[in-house]
């Protein structure tokens, strides 16, 4: 008995480091599997308004380019109001509005911290479930595919971007029509890679990229990037194709978040799919 | 005693604030190379500080920085690794004469020389832990040494110019 006591004595640190390291790797791996740990993320209220505070510092050094953006989008809207139209015919024309019925709904929230060198990124926004955000929401910047939303908290939201090893959209050609997984690879933040585009399609450098819109996440169409590079490796049927991301993850300001008001419609359309 | 714990709280929390909200964002050699400075917090503990105590420190400091990051659980484990591995590395530097009781490791009562091996190695081995935790795939694997060895020599640097700013001139 005594033996075994000095034994343990002999290797207590060692097994309080291994018991510490038990914990820390079960963090980990949990946080993999289920991405459900709030307390330990930057949406909780300690990090979540430290962020805050520091966001309302930084956030009066970027005012002049706050408002660049604003008055360009200010100017896309007005290009596109009815006063900037002239009548084609005389005759009237029959606007119909019921034939479309909202199905997206947008909202708009300030980015208080957001990464882009780790292996996997995340962005924190300052609109919560108190605002209305749900897990599973889209997240776009200047109309361009971010990423979406993880987890929330009453304040806070967190954003898996498209730079995190976990995020994968169906993506779309436009040009040729077909359609493929995007994913990141870890490596460059303003890269990403689509895959399973078949190499009969046509693919050619500067085509544009855009969202499939076959999720609940976002609207077809929404941009994502122009093809940068295409391969095809020998004995494959598809092209690996490296994507410029038209996102510029070092600049994020004010993002918008999508909510698909059939989200829940469709959900249930998946489940009875899959027993 | 409490003027041996002052100073560790005030490095904790001035540290971990740091780390989390600008060095978060510090973006060198085109994304490869991190600042993780929170790391001097288990660097200068004292030299005979309780092993078992400097463990839970790190973890309290490794959970802060995760919060920030976003990665329960990663720097709490390599911060870990860092407290358990700082004693070994402090016993095969030991000088000629052992170290007195009093002795803190930084340039001022071991030397120059004493503190950038100490630094250096455990730096590289806190940033060598870190990045291949992190990326958890040996596909990864060249450009997690790669990250690793900048991070090295960015943090080191870092250390050892705060070491030269902060710590007070020998008298002679």
């Amino acid at each position: 008995m005594r033996d075994f006591i000095r034994f343990l004595d002999s290797y207590k640190f060692l097994m309080s480091f291994l018991i510490l390291q038990l914990f820390c790797f079960s963090l980990i791996l949990q946080e993999s599997v289920f991405q459900r740990t709030i307390l330990l993320s930057s949406v909780n209220s300690v990090t979540g308004s430290a962020f805050e505070q520091r966001d309302r510092l930084y956030s009066y050094f970027s005012l002049r380019e706050a408002n660049e953006t604003l008055a360009e989008e200010n100017l896309m809207l007005m290009d596109d109001r009815p006063i900037s139209y002239e009548k084609v015919d005389k005759e009237y024309a029959l606007i119909n509005d019921t034939i479309y019925s909202k199905r997206y709904s947008f909202q708009y929230a300030r980015v208080l911290n957001s990464t882009k060198t780790e292996m996997d990124n995340y962005i924190t926004l300052n609109k919560g479930s108190m605002h209305g955000v749900e897990p599973r929401m889209g997240v776009l910047s200047g109309m361009r595919l971010l990423g979406r939303v993880e987890k929330v908290t009453e304040h806070y939201s967190l954003v898996v971007p498209i730079i995190h090893r976990n995020f994968k959209v169906s993506a779309r050609l436009p040009v040729t029509g077909h359609f493929g997984v995007l994913s990141w690879s870890g490596a460059d933040y303003r890269y990403a890679q689509l895959n399973e585009i078949p190499k009969e399609a046509k693919v050619e450098i500067g085509q544009p990229v855009v969202t499939r819109g076959s999720g609940s996440l976002f609207p077809p169409g929404i941009e994502i990037g122009n093809v940068s590079e295409v391969e095809l490796e020998a004995g494959s049927d598809f092209y690996t194709i490296t994507i410029a991301l038209g996102v510029d993850m070092s600049n994020l300001n004010t993002v918008l978040l999508v909510k698909d008001l059939r989200a829940a419609e469709l959900d249930s359309l998946n489940i009875m799919q899959s027993p | 005693m409490i003027r041996e714990i002052i100073p560790i709280v005030l490095r904790f929390i001035s540290l971990l604030i740091i780390q989390g909200l600008l060095l978060i964002n510090v973006d060198i050699f085109g994304g490869f190379g991190h600042l993780n400075l929170y790391i001097l917090v288990i660097l200068l503990l004292p030299i005979k500080s309780p092993r078992f105590l400097d463990m839970i420190i790190a973890l309290l400091l490794g959970f802060g920085v995760d919060m920030f990051y976003n990665s329960p659980g990663l720097h709490a484990s390599a911060a870990v690794a860092l407290a358990y591995t700082r004693p070994f590395v402090i016993r095969i530097l030991t000088p000629r004469d052992d170290y007195d009781f009093t002795d803190k490791p930084d340039t001022r009562s071991l030397g120059f020389s004493w503190f950038l091996r100490y630094a250096g190695s455990l730096i590289l081995f806190h940033s060598m832990w870190l990045y291949m935790l992190e990326a958890f795939d040996l596909s990864y694997f060249l450009s997690t040494i790669w990250t690793a060895i900048l991070t090295t020599i960015l943090t080191l640097t870092t250390v050892l110019i705060l070491d030269y700013l902060f710590s007070p001139k020998v008298k002679t």
